[in-house]
């Protein structure tokens, strides 16, 4: 593969201008547009997604190594300085109590010393870091052990006020009883020698008196000495001075026990000796809690404190090199992937490119043809769309006409239909007329051979009467022949006789001629009957033919019908004709217009074709795409035979 | 149950041995109520507390028997009762190791 591409190399870095099917076979893949571009982002985006969630998950832990440092290890080191600050501030108020013993120093330093206990109680809870709650612990231990000396001490301090204050007061008694004894002294020696003489009154001064003046005032310096002493000791707790203290006051009270007038201030001086001896044994046991106890503690709480600060400072430090060393770490991690990225995002896109490009630039080649060919096009449908406008108007005026006509035909086939209806009517009407004559023939043929019945026998009858009439005759003649007879008699018989002779003759005359009538009527009902019939089959014919014209006119009604829709159709036909004609005339016109854009459109499409050249290659010239230079014209050779839309003729 | 009466006087030996000397305890309670009967607020004496003194000055008061000058109190307070006091006052002086500020009230 490797071998592969360094071969090719030329073609894949200048792919757009090399045949990739012959370099590419191997990227040939058939896929759309989308899917092309994104599975070329796919990996970048997979690159790009581990920076990011390597960045994320980095961040995520410096996020957690920072918030651990600032808030446990930051606040466990604020802690400890806030403890080192505050037994700073403690230490320096206790001080200057210890050595200015002032009443406002002893409150501020309760106060800190307050405040110191506060401290522990919160620093125990929030304290995060187990080697700086071991020194948190240790700090407590020497603060409380500090805070309980101090406390010793301060009622030391005031114990030894006190003591002081007494120390003066009893100095001050001592030495003012002392002056008191030793003025009784002098006075007891002056009244001595007062009661002596006068100018040898000094010579007689009791000397064991004077003597015990002069002690007693030694003793009263002394005991002045012992209260210089005293002031100087309480300057500044000297124990060589409590030393000396200590055996002066042995001196003065070995001295007081000598004088008599000083035995009773003994007990005071004990008193003021046990005091001066108590205040130093004080004095002394506040300087040793103080050099070995007190001033040591406060540096050895400020060194754990400062333990407690380096520990987190350390931990901080520990930290910041190794969030130094991972963010270094991911830093080239992510320049790493970053520059996998790159070349993949660099290699992706050219690759992309012609899987882009390339389907791209067959359309523009495809396009401009279907440009050129839509030009030509359009100039041939202008043309059609002028001649089917014309067409379409004569074809239109001829539908006109031809409508007109046919509106025409539409109410003649009308009238004809509905003459043929009148037609069929009357026709119905005469077959029924016709029907009417035939039954009135067959009524009549009836009646007239009734006639012939009722004749032969009216000629019976009149055969009858005729032979009545002869018998009559034979009667009258009979009678007549009897009336001759008669004679006279029978006279007026023989004319009744004659008379019934002529009315017998007369009779058999009617008879005869009713005889000859009947014979005639018979002889005439018998021709009646004949015509009869023949009219009867003459109506009988008739009755044919109407029926046979009924049916004529029922059929020319039918057709004349059928014509009328025949013709209706026709007229829709004709109607849908004008309304296609003008469709078409507008369609032609539309065509026309259509023509023009389409040829406008085309020439927009060129110029699109052309940007978009610019745009896929850089340079709007068209030219490869019809010069059949490159690979473009290998796969697509010009058309030799274009296409041409029929161009109809007029 | 025989477990259980070993258990229980094995707690009440610990409890012994381990409670402070007797006259710590009494000394303080003997100071209270001996001393405290004249040396209390409105009292005969003044209040004072252990830290008044020093140790030294404690042993040197009852040693030389400093009270019997302002009050004998022989009769109130016996030389044994005297001994625990003294005790008490010395281990709470003001140079001891506990100084005792707090006295009679």
């Amino acid at each position: 593969m490797i071998v592969y591409i360094y071969k090719n190399l030329h073609y894949f870095l200048f792919p757009l201008n090399r045949d990739f099917k012959k370099v590419w076979p191997v990227f040939e893949i058939e896929m759309d547009l989308r899917k092309k571009i994104v599975s070329g982002y796919i990996p970048v985006v997979i690159l790009l997604l581990v920076i990011v969630s390597l960045s994320v998950v980095q961040f995520r832990l410096l996020r957690s190594q920072v918030e651990h440092l600032t808030q446990a290890v930051a606040g466990d080191v604020r802690i400890a300085n806030s403890i080192a600050a505050e037994i700073l501030s403690m230490r320096t108020s206790v001080e200057k109590y210890v050595y200015g013993e002032k009443l406002e120093d002893k409150k501020e330093a309760e106060q800190h010393i307050e405040q110191m206990h506060k401290l522990l109680e919160m620093s125990k809870q929030q304290m995060q870091g187990t080697d700086r709650l071991e020194t948190l612990k240790q700090i407590e231990t020497v603060t409380r052990d500090y805070i309980d000396k101090f406390s010793k001490l301060s009622i030391r301090i005031q114990a030894r006020n006190e003591t002081r204050e007494k120390i003066f007061s009893a100095g001050q008694t001592i030495h003012e009883q002392m002056h008191t004894a030793v003025i009784g002294i002098r006075r007891k020696l002056v009244a001595t020698g007062a009661n002596g003489d006068g100018a040898a009154g000094k010579s007689k001064i009791d000397p064991e008196a004077e003597l015990r003046l002069t002690s007693a005032l030694d003793t009263m310096k002394q005991f002045t000495d012992v209260r210089d002493a005293v002031s100087r000791f309480l300057l500044n707790y000297d124990q060589v001075y409590a030393k000396k203290l200590s055996d002066m006051l042995a001196v003065v009270l070995k001295n007081t026990e000598s004088i008599p007038e000083l035995a009773a201030i003994k007990n005071d001086i004990e008193d003021y000796r046990d005091e001066v001896e108590g205040l130093a044994a004080v004095a002394a046991k506040m300087d040793d809690e103080i050099r070995k106890t007190i001033l040591p503690l406060a540096p050895k709480i400020v060194a754990l404190s400062q333990q407690a600060t380096d520990s987190g400072w350390n931990e901080m430090d520990g930290a910041r090199t190794a969030v130094a060393g991972q963010i270094q770490n991911t830093n080239m991690l992510i320049q790493l992937i970053g520059i996998i990225a790159t070349l993949a995002a660099l290699a992706l896109g050219f690759i992309i490119a012609h899987f882009i490009i390339r389907p791209i630039l067959e359309i523009m080649q495809g396009l401009t043809e279907s440009a050129n060919t839509v030009t030509t096009a359009s100039a041939q449908v202008s043309g059609a769309s002028q001649q089917l406008a014309q067409a379409s108007a004569q074809q239109a005026a001829s539908i006109e006409e031809t409508s007109a006509s046919l509106e025409q035909i539409t109410s003649m086939t009308k009238n004809n239909a509905t003459n043929a209806g009148m037609c069929d009517k009357l026709m119905q009407e005469a077959t029924g007329s016709v029907q009417e004559a035939n039954e009135s023939m067959a009524h009549l043929t009836a009646a007239m051979q009734e006639i012939s019945g009722s004749s032969r026998e009216t000629s019976k009858i009149i055969k009858s009467i005729d032979e009545i009439a002869f018998q009559t005759n034979l009667l009258a003649l009979n009678a007549a022949v009897e009336a001759a007879r008669a004679g006279e008699a029978g006279r007026g018989f023989a004319v009744v006789a004659e008379e019934v002779r002529t009315l017998a003759k007369r009779s058999a005359d009617a008879a005869r001629y009713t005889s000859s009538l009947i014979a005639g009527t018979v002889q005439k009902i018998s021709e009646g009957t004949d015509l009869v019939e023949t009219t009867n089959s003459a109506f009988a014919k008739v009755s044919v033919s109407v029926q046979k014209s009924e049916t004529l006119f029922r059929e020319i009604l039918a057709s004349s019908n059928e014509q009328s829709q025949g013709i209706a159709q026709i007229n829709r036909a004709v109607s849908e004709m004008d309304r296609v004609v003008q469709e078409n005339s507008a369609s032609a016109e539309e065509s026309a217009s259509a023509s023009v854009e389409m040829k406008t459109q085309a020439v927009g499409m060129k110029n699109f074709i052309k940007k978009l050249n610019k745009l896929v290659r850089g340079s709007s010239d068209t030219g490869m795409l019809s010069a059949g230079q490159g690979y473009m014209a290998a796969e697509f050779p010009p058309q030799k035979n274009q296409r041409k839309l029929p161009r109809k003729t007029v | 149950m025989k477990k259980a009466y070993v258990f229980l006087y094995i707690i009440v030996i610990g409890i012994v041995i381990s409670m402070p000397p007797a006259y710590a305890a009494d000394g303080k309670a003997l100071f209270m109520s001996k001393c405290g009967s004249c040396h209390r607020t409105g009292g005969e004496a003044s209040v004072f507390a252990p830290t008044k003194c020093a140790s030294t000055q404690w042993e040197r008061f009852f040693e030389a028997g400093k009270h019997a000058r302002i009050k004998d109190i022989s009769s109130l307070v016996k030389p044994d009762e005297s001994a625990a006091i003294k005790e008490y006052l010395k281990a709470h002086a003001a140079d001891s190791d506990q100084p005792e500020a707090i006295g009679l009230k």
